[in-house]
């Protein structure tokens, strides 16, 4: 199934805003995140369709799904 | 009409943006900020100059070279010195109305109640996500509210948490691990920028300021911030005050 992922802040970097991704039927975030090459715990905040989810969601055809990173510097 | 008292020319410039009600407000309030890094020397100013007249300003640190690229009070002079002298000479420099109360322990289990309690607001502007769970905590138990940020590279972050949001149980969520949060960020790879530290600290003096002053601000809600593409993303956690 198809999706749509968009990316935050640094997770851009080499990636660009959008990819788009050809998935197994029953994938969830994280083989988004796996698939991407982004680290697990990269990964602080996740919206599916603008809705809050987490790494385990389970994804569906045409999802939009946002990652955002983890930012803890002061 | 009689000439303004230099008290009152030092604050006119916050009028009409702010009501005199307010900025006498501001006078009376409490704000403790915890952290004199990137964040927080900008907030500790930002706060003094406006009018907050009585802060508390909290780090065990000293000034490093590599904090010279963004943090206000770092000069080459203070290199080695605590962060809390250099805080101290700046802002008795700027305000010398301002009560500042220079606390140099680091926020532990024992001293959290004892340091926060009697602010009307706290600013976290920590570096590390054990200590702001631990902020948080006393904030909830005092029924403080309080303000966090973050940043790493061109990136950051902002919110304000009120009792009873536990916000960060929400946007850490996905990266904690059997109840264990990481200690840092991307940060480590990314460093830290002084416009993003100066951004994401103004963003955070905001808040306080309509937090003091009982304005309306955005609550469950974590605003990111791109400088790097010039994006602002806010994401919602729950009902919006």
């Amino acid at each position: 199934m198809k999706l749509e992922v968009r990316l935050f802040s640094y997770l851009r970097d080499g990636r660009g805003k959008e990819v788009y991704l050809d998935v197994k039927e029953d994938a969830i975030v994280a083989d988004v995140i796996k698939m991407l090459e982004i680290e697990d715990n990269e990964v602080a905040n996740v919206l599916i369709n603008n809705f809050n989810a987490d790494s385990s969601s389970t994804l569906k055809e045409g999802d939009s799904v946002s990652l955002f990173p983890l930012l803890a510097g002061g | 009409m009689k000439p303004l008292e230099s008290s009152e020319l030092r604050y006119s410039r916050n009028i009409r943006a702010l009501s005199h009600e307010e900025v006498k407000s501001l006078h009376t309030k409490k704000v403790c900020i915890v952290g004199l890094g990137g964040l927080g020397g900008y907030v500790v100013e930002i706060l003094a100059r406006i009018g907050v007249l009585n802060i508390t300003a909290v780090d065990y640190d000293v000034f490093e070279h590599n904090n010279l690229n963004r943090q206000l009070f770092s000069t080459e002079a203070l290199l080695g010195h605590p962060k809390t002298e250099g805080a101290g000479s700046r802002i008795k420099a700027v305000n010398s109305a301002v009560q500042l109360n220079l606390i140099g322990e680091k926020l532990t289990e024992s001293n959290a109640l004892g340091v926060l309690q009697g602010h009307d607001c706290v600013v976290d502007a920590l570096d590390n996500i054990p200590s702001r769970l631990l902020l948080q905590d006393t904030c909830e138990k005092l029924g403080v509210p309080m303000v966090h940020g973050s940043i790493a590279g061109w990136f950051g972050q902002v919110a304000a948490i009120f009792p009873g949001d536990k916000l960060f149980q929400k946007i850490f969520k996905n990266v904690s691990v059997d109840g264990t949060v990481p200690e840092k960020g991307v940060e480590r790879e990314l460093g830290n920028l002084p416009f993003t530290a100066s951004t994401v600290a103004s963003m955070q003096a905001a808040e306080v300021v309509k937090i003091l002053c009982g304005r309306q601000v955005l609550r469950n809600t974590l605003t990111q911030i791109d400088l790097l593409d010039f994006e602002f993303n806010t994401l919602y956690f729950g009902d919006k005050s």
